[in-house]
């Protein structure tokens, strides 16, 4: 420090103070940054500073939910659960129905969804639908097995929302 | 005092997310899943305006429509759809329409239809 000092005592004065002046900046700022509690330090704004920063749900890239996107949260909420609800029960009641070869109501469920899945702008959802209303009966189970597959996707999507926001 | 709407789907999804965009626009609103339901509802009460769904279990949203023409005060009345084209529909039909509305119905395309049936002022 001795030596520092005699270091800067050879110096202008004007240079002197400066450094000086950083040599206080740097002491403070250290300090602060050990000091202060992480959640003062990760405000907003400062994300990338996030060590495990949480991933976008699926669904904002993909569109789905965007039919949503003016619904106050409750009312979006309320609306995901219908859909969960209903649709797990229109399966069911499309399923039956293929098995007892009701192509009626084969169509007329498939309608159903189609009509819950464009609600929510679950657009590849609502192809699947399509394709088992205008299915033969040999090509029905095929396009049945894809519907629950699409069907599947969107649950999941649906699901990993509403854990990334209860309220939603 | 709010305007008063009546909402026709046999899918609960649909009808709720229509609902919401319109009680969002300080409308009450009256929900519905099928014709025979509606008409009930249109000879009970004063709608300001009908929206249905076209594919409904008992019939079509043809109905509806029918029933709204039959009451004294016949509200507007908007065809919602996402299996038909419209033009597809007779003309006989679509010059009896307020409006046509397809899935999935957006609010600013609702608020702009609402704009158009009920302009600012209009009571």
């Amino acid at each position: 420090m001795r030596r520092e000092l005699s270091f800067l005592e050879s110096r202008p004065s004007w240079l002197r103070g400066s450094f000086v002046a950083l040599f206080v900046l740097t002491t403070v700022y250290g300090i602060s940054l050990w000091a202060l509690p992480p959640s003062a330090a990760e405000r907003p704004g400062r994300r990338e500073a996030e060590p495990n920063p949480k991933p976008a749900p699926a669904a904002e890239s993909t569109g789905l939910f965007s039919a949503l996107s003016e619904l106050d949260p409750e009312a979006k909420a309320e609306v995901l659960r219908a859909f969960v609800e209903r649709s797990a029960e229109d399966l069911l009641l499309l399923e039956r129905a293929a098995a007892e070869g009701k192509a009626g109501d084969l169509r007329f469920l498939a309608h159903r969804l189609r009509g819950s899945s464009l609600a929510l702008g679950a657009t590849a959802l609502a192809e699947a639908c399509l394709a088992v209303e205008t299915s033969s009966d040999d090509d029905a189970p095929t396009r049945l097995t894809a519907l629950r597959d699409a069907l599947e996707a969107v649950v999941g999507q649906v699901e990993a929302e509403t854990r990334a926001r209860p309220s939603a | 005092m709010p305007r008063r709407a009546l909402v026709v789907d046999d899918d609960a999804v649909s009808r709720l997310v229509l609902s919401h965009m319109l009680r969002g626009l300080d409308w009450t609103v009256e929900q519905t899943a099928d014709s025979p339901e509606a008409a009930a509802r249109l000879n009970a009460t004063d709608f300001d305006l009908v929206i249905s769904d076209f594919q409904l279990p008992s019939g079509t949203g043809i109905d509806v429509l029918h029933a709204v023409e039959q009451c004294p005060r016949p509200a507007p009345f908007v065809l919602v759809t996402g299996i038909i084209g419209y033009s597809s529909l007779p003309t006989e039909v679509t010059g009896r329409l307020a409006g046509q509305l397809t899935k999935p119905v957006s609010s600013e395309t609702l608020r702009s239809m609402l704009r158009r049936l009920f302009p600012a002022g209009s009571g």
